[in-house]
């Protein structure tokens, strides 16, 4: 599974390269890795529904980490940064505990 | 379920005909594996919140809560601590005004007694004691007359003398009347006769030159050789009788403070 | 066309909550595998490089994140234990504060209940005061009585003049009478208080005095009457006719006499039996 072994390198080369985040980054990366999160969990599901397509995963995953990090920078400007953030989350919350139920449906039939 | 449905009404639990209770009831009187799966879960649920809910009220340490809600207990602790500052502030200036009102009562108090004491002695309702002069009228050839007596007291009184008693008995004061009478003198409505003991409390000195100025005391009594007097100069001298003042009737006090 | 805009119409009617919660799966998913029906091509069989890649990614930014939070992680215990410990220090002063107001509290409580009992003790004893004041002469009297004035002969014989002599048998005759407070020329006569000629004039508390002497009394509405026959009155009007004196009596409805000097309230030899010292015995001045 290509798949997997990519995800392994991707953390692999995470934990030993040991990147410097910078400083102004640092508290997007949070939101960046559910949004991920979220993205790789549609991906899933949509890879058991059978209707998988390579390009809208790999766009949703991207636009979803843009989407997510620059609402919140957004609400950071105009200074409702917590409160946005809290939204963010809650959707993509919402959204991965669907997916993980429709997964979860396929998986156990349950 | 569809054989309990009368003819076309919603579906209700009537009030005797309750398949939810009668599920539950049967439940309970029959186990099944699935009830044991459920029973150990909610075991596990009861037992998690039993546990959370004694950690969130005994916890001491801080432990369950995140940053901001060790910054928000700050913040509250610095407005508990400025509120406290600002009661005690007040309470010490409180403090402060009842020291200072305190301590202006207590001097009024202490003047107000010396003053007591020295009313006391000058309206002769007191005993005291002091220097002054013991003096002895001692009749010689005639009879004691008042104007003397009277123009002794006054100037034993120019002299500075502070209490006079006549006789042991009766205490001279503003108001004190000396009349003639027969047999003796009447001092204070008192008949007292010779030889008379007049004792003065005052500079003994300064009564012993009163009593002997040219034409004075001395000199007034020995006219005609009525009388002799005599004093002695004494270091100190007790006078016990007391005045015992009667109220006013007609006269107020007009408060000049 | 029509599907899209019949969709739009289904999406703007449904609840926020229940439009996430169905399309938690992107829509395109479901458009790109009906084109792909449409067209006749065969669903893709799984992920391809391209999805891999991505995948990659994620991984990368969960191992970067997981790195980025150990390292915060000291720097952010150490926040913590230094907020933790600035409450504790907090809450300690705090508490301090807390029984210092406490104390305040108990301490003001009985400073107020002294003060209420010395203001009583304050009271009482200068209630005592005025009423000795009042028979010593040194507060004012007011009340009726009798006025007395006495004036030198008005021909100039140096017999005429009266003198201290004179004026004691007056005063002796209205103390006798009952009189409550007596004075000459507004001058209040206690019990160290001396009638006395010095040089040409007749002083009384040590100020000279100048005719006419007026003599106040107060007294009752007898006053008059008894001192008309008390010894000492008739000798003084005696007195006054041998020597041709001037005698008014009145009876007045109300006098005002002023209380003596308070020099002449202090007591340099006089002292109260059982006091500590010779020191003290001085009486201040009201």
């Amino acid at each position: 599974m290509i798949a997997v072994l990519g995800l392994v390198i991707g953390i692999v080369l995470g934990l030993v390269l040991q990147p410097d985040v910078p400083r102004g980054l640092e508290p997007y990366l949070p939101i960046a890795v559910v949004a991920a999160l979220d993205a790789v969990f549609g991906g899933l599901r949509a890879y058991l529904d059978g209707i998988f397509d390579d390009k809208v995963f790999v766009i949703s995953f991207a636009s979803n980490v843009v989407i997510a990090a620059g609402i919140v920078f957004l609400g950071d400007q105009l200074g409702v940064g917590g409160q946005l953030s809290t939204g963010v989350i809650v959707v993509l919350g919402i959204r991965i505990f669907a997916n993980v139920a429709a997964i979860r449906r396929h998986l156990f039939h349950a | 379920m569809p054989d309990e449905v009368p003819d076309g009404a919603p579906v209700q639990d009537g009030p005797h005909d309750d398949p939810g209770r009668g599920r539950l009831w049967r439940a309970l009187v029959s186990p099944s594996r699935g009830q044991l799966i459920v029973a150990v879960l909610l075991a596990v649920v009861g037992f998690a919140g039993v546990t959370q809910v004694r950690t969130n009220t005994v916890d001491d340490t801080y432990a369950g809560l995140r940053q901001q809600d060790l910054i928000d207990i700050l913040d509250d602790l610095a407005g508990t601590t400025q509120r406290a500052q600002a009661e005690i502030q007040r309470l010490e200036e409180t403090r402060d005004d009842l020291l200072s009102e305190t301590s202006s009562r207590e001097a009024a108090l202490e003047a107000a007694r010396n003053e007591v004491d020295t009313l006391s002695i000058i309206a002769g309702t007191v005993a005291v004691t002091g220097p002054g002069v013991r003096i002895r009228i001692k009749e010689v050839s005639g009879q004691v007359r008042v104007e003397p007596f009277i123009d002794m007291v006054q100037a034993l009184r120019s002299a500075g003398a502070e209490a006079i008693q006549v006789n042991g008995t009766v205490r001279v004061v503003a108001s004190t009347s000396f009349q003639d009478a027969a047999g003796g003198i009447l001092v204070g409505g008192r008949v007292l006769t010779a030889p008379f003991v007049v004792d003065v409390i005052g500079s003994p000195e300064a009564l012993g030159a009163a009593l002997r100025f040219p034409d004075g005391p001395a000199d007034q009594f020995a006219r005609d050789d009525a009388a002799e007097l005599t004093y002695d100069e004494l270091t100190s001298l007790d006078i016990e009788s007391v005045h015992e003042p009667t109220p006013p009737e007609v006269a107020e006090p007009q408060g000049d403070e | 066309m029509t599907e899209t805009s019949q969709l739009a119409g289904d999406r703007a009617r449904t609840p926020l909550l229940e439009l996430v919660t169905r399309e938690s799966l992107d829509l395109d998913y479901h458009d790109v595998a009906r084109r792909r029906a449409r067209q006749g091509r065969a669903p893709i069989s799984g992920p391809h490089r391209g999805a891999a890649v991505a995948i990659g990614v994620f991984g990368l930014l969960v191992g970067v994140a997981a790195v980025q939070n150990s390292r915060n992680a000291d720097v952010e215990q150490a926040n913590r234990d230094a907020l933790i410990e600035r409450i504790e220090v907090r809450k300690d002063a705090a508490a301090g504060l807390r029984d210092r107001v406490a104390e305040l509290r108990s301490q003001n409580d009985d400073l107020v209940a002294r003060l209420v009992s010395l203001t009583g003790t304050v009271e009482g004893v200068e209630q005592t005061r005025e009423e000795l004041a009042l028979g010593a002469g040194f507060v004012a009297a007011e009340g009726p009585g009798l006025r007395v004035t006495v004036r030198d002969q008005a021909g100039g014989d140096p017999d005429g003049l009266v003198r201290a002599t004179d004026l004691r048998v007056l005063v002796n005759g209205l103390w006798e009478a009952g009189a409550e407070a007596v004075a000459i020329n507004g001058r209040r006569l206690t019990a160290l208080s001396a009638i006395v000629n010095a040089d040409i004039a007749i002083q009384v508390n040590k100020g000279p005095l100048s005719p006419p002497y007026v003599v106040q009394a107060i007294g009752g509405p007898d006053l008059e009457a008894d001192f008309v026959e008390t010894q000492s009155g008739t000798t003084f009007l005696a007195l006054a006719e041998q020597f041709g004196f001037g005698v008014e009596r009145d009876t007045v409805p109300s006098l005002l006499l002023p209380a003596a000097p308070p020099s002449l309230q202090q007591l340099r030899y006089a002292e109260r039996p059982s006091a500590s010292g010779p020191d003290d015995q001085e009486a201040t001045n009201p």
